[in-house]
């Protein structure tokens, strides 16, 4: 029996040991920790102001000193350094946070943030910590919602602005150092969509221009996505791709409803129009539009052109023509909606890919949902097509997964 | 290299140290000699809820009229220095306000243009002072609030903050019952709910 059974444990035993070990000893020091916090939490009110101010930097000294143990000891390891780097990012907030309550400081929280973010931008350079880093993109939006869409900030709206450049630097060391890593995706998704929530704060008297500026971003989205780098990746690890073509799809499917067009003249004054932010955003954006194309087309390995990247242009046609013809904007809106949908249908099938394939499908039963609560087709008509959708949508995902299987 | 990005590692902590040591060294200035002022305050509307852990204050003193040739003058102004005297039951009493600094000894603090009303001869302006929150510790927050409220409500009691000024900075001190400081009032409640249970 003793031969039958090993006298020792085989590393892998170990591993699991030492493993074990360690998540205990994690939970018995947050137990511990979390113990303390009560205690001192339920006397508080005791204690005077000098103890009070001592334990608020509690937090914030024990951050830098396991930072700075990580910076020189444990430089190499990855946890090491994202754990610090984390836990010191809101170990300022708190320090803050806490001496603003002690001492019943007025405070808003735009101006809160933006001290948290200057104080922590260097911490993701110095620590090359992606988490720290993620979390700086994540602080910077928030305070640009508070800035960029409050009529009386405190803190100046271009903050938002300064940040981002301020963190951009390390999106493109990550570009260089681990393109293909997943906080490499994350923080271009993060980063696209902070840049979209913060287009429409810039204050301007013709605001529908925004439509126009919104369509070119997704354009300018959608070209970064089909660029021979980004095209390489999965799809759902490609956020401008996504982010591009929804931008792109949605606001064309809102305009194949022709009161839109007609609600927008209705209410623009066209006096000021060279004077408004608004336009201009538009004007660079469609510029970058046209620079990105010309790039993908001369400089893409790949045979495909990305026509679907010049949408925009198209969107403003529509958006000029919706001031004398709204009916004729709403009609080619909705071609251009049906476009869409079929190539990328016959894109899905070319890469024999399903997303693709379904999405396709999805912007065609989309449009076809529009015209239902649109249009004055009888009951009867409007059945037989979502039925013939419906089983097209069969058809098409059947005969899609038979080529597979025969390939 | 390393060095040098441990400089700057050390460099970062100095300058994230520094900010909050810096508030509190200012404010615990300002609570060791400042000059220390009444502010009545008024009930707090019953629907706005006891937000995270303080309590919000409203003052009698947060409302003020300007004249509309005055306000014609000042109304690009988002903020403005509160000019102060003490009356004769020792609250205090906002003499004037203006964009810029006395030029005397008078004490004076900052406060926020808030929303106005516009009258035939005149201006309504409500002020936002810097000192409406008071935090408490969580437990008596909402002991704290149902005091607060009901004394605010009673024309028998009298609520006030004192605040410490010093060269236009204002600190809240601590907000008062009758007297007696809302904490205490709150720690006594929380006691006698616990030893009925």
């Amino acid at each position: 029996m003793t031969e039958y059974y090993p006298q020792r444990v085989t590393p892998q035993d170990e591993r699991s040991t030492n493993l074990l070990t360690i998540v205990f000893s994690i939970l018995g020091a947050l137990l511990v920790g979390m113990g303390i916090i009560l205690i001192i939490a339920h006397n508080w009110d005791n204690l005077s102001l000098t103890p009070k101010t001592l334990l608020a930097f509690a937090p914030l000294i024990t951050g830098q000193a396991i930072a700075g143990y990580s910076l020189l000891h444990k430089k190499e390891q990855a946890n090491w350094r994202e754990g610090s780097a984390t836990f010191l990012f809101f170990a300022v907030a708190a320090c803050i946070a806490l001496i603003s309550q002690i001492y019943n400081l007025e405070g808003e929280l735009a101006g809160f943030l933006l001290m948290w973010m200057l104080l922590c931008f260097p911490i993701a350079y110095l620590l090359r910590s992606s988490m720290a880093s993620l979390l700086f993109f994540i602080g910077t939006t928030w305070l640009g919602t508070q800035v960029g869409y409050d009529y009386s900030p405190a803190v100046a709206k271009w903050w938002y602005w300064v940040l981002l450049l301020l963190g951009l630097p390390y999106y493109y060391w990550l570009y260089k150092r681990a393109p293909h890593s997943n906080f490499f995706n994350y923080h271009s998704a993060i980063i696209a969509v902070s840049i979209a929530i913060m287009l429409g704060s810039f204050e301007s008297a013709h605001e529908d221009w925004y439509g126009v500026a919104y369509v070119a971003l997704a354009g300018v989205y959608y070209l970064i996505g089909r660029s021979d780098f980004f095209a390489q990746k999965r799809v759902l690890a490609n956020p401008f791709l996504i982010l591009g073509s929804l931008g792109i799809v949605i606001p064309f499917l809102v305009g194949t409803f022709r009161d839109l067009w007609e609600e927008i003249w209705s209410r623009t004054d066209t006096e000021s129009l060279f004077s408004a932010p608004t336009f201009w955003i538009s004007v660079l954006l469609l510029g970058g539009v046209l620079a990105l194309f010309w790039y993908n087309t001369k400089r893409s390995t790949s045979k495909e052109i990305p026509y679907i990247g010049l949408a925009p242009f198209v969107f403003l046609i529509l958006f000029l023509l919706g001031s004398r013809m709204p009916i004729l904007s709403a009609i080619i809106a909705n071609i251009c909606v049906l476009g869409l949908g079929i190539i990328t249908t016959l894109r899905g099938v070319e890469r024999d890919h399903l997303g693709i394939l379904n999405y396709g499908l999805l912007i065609i039963t989309a449009l076809i949902i529009c015209r239902f609560f649109d249009t004055d087709i009888s009951f009867v008509i409007r059945g037989l097509l979502f039925v013939a959708v419906g089983i097209g949508f069969f058809m098409v995902n059947s005969w899609a997964l038979k080529q597979r299987k025969s390939a | 290299m390393k060095n040098v990005l441990f400089l700057l590692f050390l460099a970062l902590c100095g300058i994230q140290l520094f900010i909050p040591a810096q508030m509190a060294w200012s404010a615990k200035d300002v609570l060791t000699s400042g000059e220390i002022f009444k502010f009545k305050t008024i009930p707090v509307d019953p629907n706005d809820p006891f937000r995270g852990k303080y309590v919000t204050l409203r003052f009698e003193e947060a409302r003020y009229t300007f004249d509309t040739l005055q306000w014609q003058e000042w109304q690009s102004y988002d903020t403005f220095y509160a000019y102060l005297y003490k009356d004769a039951q020792d609250f205090a009493r906002i003499s004037e306000l203006s964009p810029s600094i006395p030029i005397d000894e008078t004490p004076y603090f900052i406060v926020k243009k808030g929303y106005t009303t516009q009258y035939k001869d005149s201006v309504s302006v409500r002020l936002d002072f810097p000192f409406d929150r008071f935090f408490m510790e969580e437990s008596k927050a909402p002991a704290a609030e149902r005091i607060f409220r009901d004394a605010s409500r009673d024309a028998q009691e009298q609520t006030y903050a004192t605040v410490r000024i010093k060269n236009g900075d204002a600190v809240l001190e601590d907000v008062m019952v009758n007297e007696v400081s809302l904490r205490e009032l709150a720690e006594e409640e929380v006691r006698n709910e616990v030893s009925k249970n």
